[in-house]
C-alpha cells in the first residue's frame, strides 16, 4: 500500500511540474521577446491633377460715344456697365470669365497678373483699364471645377479717337 | 521468553568515537583550493514602438513622365522639377520606449502604395523606407523618424495613394 502510495504521489508531482511548464511557457510566450519589437508605419501621397485655367470670356466694355471730358466706364463682375458722366454707352457688355479644371475638392488661389493694362487702337492711341476681381481664392467642386469673374474699369480721354481698342491681361491659378 | 541485550564497552565506545573524527580530519585536509568567478547579467526592459507620425508626401504634381521624391528622416524633403510639391511633407515618427542601449532599426521594403479608394488610381507607386541604422536609447525611450524615396510611375493617375511598412527594432 505504501508504495503504491508512494507512486501516486509521485503522479501527482509529476503532473504538476508539467503543468507548471506550461504556464511558464505562456507567459514567457505572451510577452514577446524582451529584446525586440516592430510596428507598423503608414505612408500616404496625393497626386493631384494639373491645374488649368481657361477663358469663358472677353471683358468687354461695349461701344463708347467720348465727350470733351474725361470720363470712366466700369464694368461689374455681373457684367453690368456704369456710364460714366459724359459719355454714352451702349452695345453688350461683358465681364471677363474664367473657368478653373483641377481636382476635386481642393482650395485654389486666384490672381490677376497685370491688374492695369492698356488698350490699343493698333496706332498711338490708347486707354487704361484697371482689372480686379473678387475672388482670391475658391474651392473646387467634385467634379474639380471652378470659376471666377473679372471687372474693369475703361478710363475713357476727353474726346477720345475712335476705333477698336484691344489690349491682353492674364490669370494665374493655383492649388493653396 | 528471554530478552537479549548486548552493550558496547566504554573503551569500544571511545576507540570508535576517535576514529571517526580521524577519518573526517583526512576529508578537510585533501580538499582544493578555492577560487572565485564573477557573474552578471543586464536586464532589459523589453522594447515597445508605437508611431506617433505618418510619413506625408503631400499633395503633388508630378510629369507624364514619372518622378521620384524623398523626404530625409529629417523631415527635408527633395522635390526637384519638373515635379512640383505643394506640401512641405512629414517624415514618419515612431516612439520607442525600452532601456538605455543600443538598438539596431531595420525596415523593410520598398512597399506599395495604391490608390485609395482600390482600383481609383493606375499603377502603384513605390515606397522605400529610408531609417538610420542603429539609434541609442536614452532616458528610457527615443524617437526614430522615418523617411522614404517615392518612385512614381509615368502617367499615374490622379488619387490618393496609402500603403505600409514594417519596421522592426533589437537590442544589440
Amino acid at each position: 500500500m505504501s508504495i503504491k502510495g508512494v507512486c501516486f504521489m509521485r503522479n501527482i508531482h509529476g503532473k504538476a511540474l508539467a503543468a507548471g511548464g506550461a504556464l511558464l511557457t505562456i507567459l514567457v510566450a505572451g510577452s514577446g521577446p524582451a529584446y525586440a519589437a516592430s510596428a507598423t508605419g503608414g505612408a500616404t501621397v496625393k497626386i493631384l491633377q494639373a491645374i488649368t485655367v481657361t477663358k469663358s470670356s472677353d471683358l468687354d466694355f461695349g461701344k463708347i460715344v467720348p465727350s470733351a471730358s474725361a470720363s470712366t466706364v466700369a464694368i461689374a463682375e455681373d457684367s453690368t456697365r456704369t456710364c460714366g458722366a459724359g459719355l454714352s454707352c451702349y452695345g453688350t457688355t461683358a465681364a471677363g470669365a474664367f473657368a478653373i479644371a483641377g481636382s476635386a475638392g481642393e482650395s485654389v488661389t486666384v490672381a490677376i497678373d497685370n491688374p492695369n493694362i492698356t488698350l490699343s487702337d493698333g496706332g498711338s492711341n490708347s486707354m487704361s483699364v484697371a482689372l480686379n476681381t473678387t475672388t482670391s481664392g475658391l474651392t473646387l467642386s467634385g467634379a474639380g471645377a471652378g470659376s471666377f469673374k473679372v471687372a474693369g474699369t475703361l478710363n475713357v480721354g476727353a474726346n477720345q479717337a475712335a476705333g477698336v481698342y484691344s489690349g491682353q491681361y492674364s490669370v494665374s491659378v493655383s492649388y493653396q | 521468553m528471554r530478552s537479549i541485550r548486548i552493550a558496547l564497552h566504554p573503551v569500544m565506545r571511545i576507540g570508535l568515537a576517535v576514529g571517526a573524527v580521524a577519518l573526517s580530519s583526512g576529508v578537510t585536509a585533501q580538499a582544493p583550493t578555492s577560487a572565485s568567478a564573477g557573474a552578471a547579467a543586464t536586464i532589459l526592459r523589453s522594447l515597445a514602438a508605437q508611431q506617433e507620425e505618418s510619413l506625408a508626401f503631400g499633395r503633388i504634381l508630378p510629369p507624364a513622365s514619372g518622378a521620384s521624391l524623398t523626404i530625409l528622416p529629417d523631415g527635408t524633403m527633395a522635390c526637384e522639377a519638373p515635379l512640383r510639391c505643394l506640401d512641405a511633407g512629414q517624415a514618419g515618427r515612431f516612439r520607442l520606449v525600452g532601456s538605455d542601449s543600443l538598438v539596431r532599426v531595420s525596415v523593410d521594403g520598398p512597399v506599395q502604395l495604391t490608390a485609395a479608394p482600390a482600383g481609383q488610381g493606375g499603377d502603384p507607386i513605390l515606397l522605400t523606407p529610408i531609417a538610420a541604422s542603429q539609434m541609442l536609447l536614452a532616458g528610457g525611450g527615443g524617437t526614430v523618424t522615418i523617411g522614404g524615396r517615392l518612385d512614381i510611375p509615368p502617367r499615374a493617375m490622379i488619387g490618393t495613394y496609402r500603403g505600409e511598412y514594417n519596421i522592426s527594432f533589437e537590442y544589440q
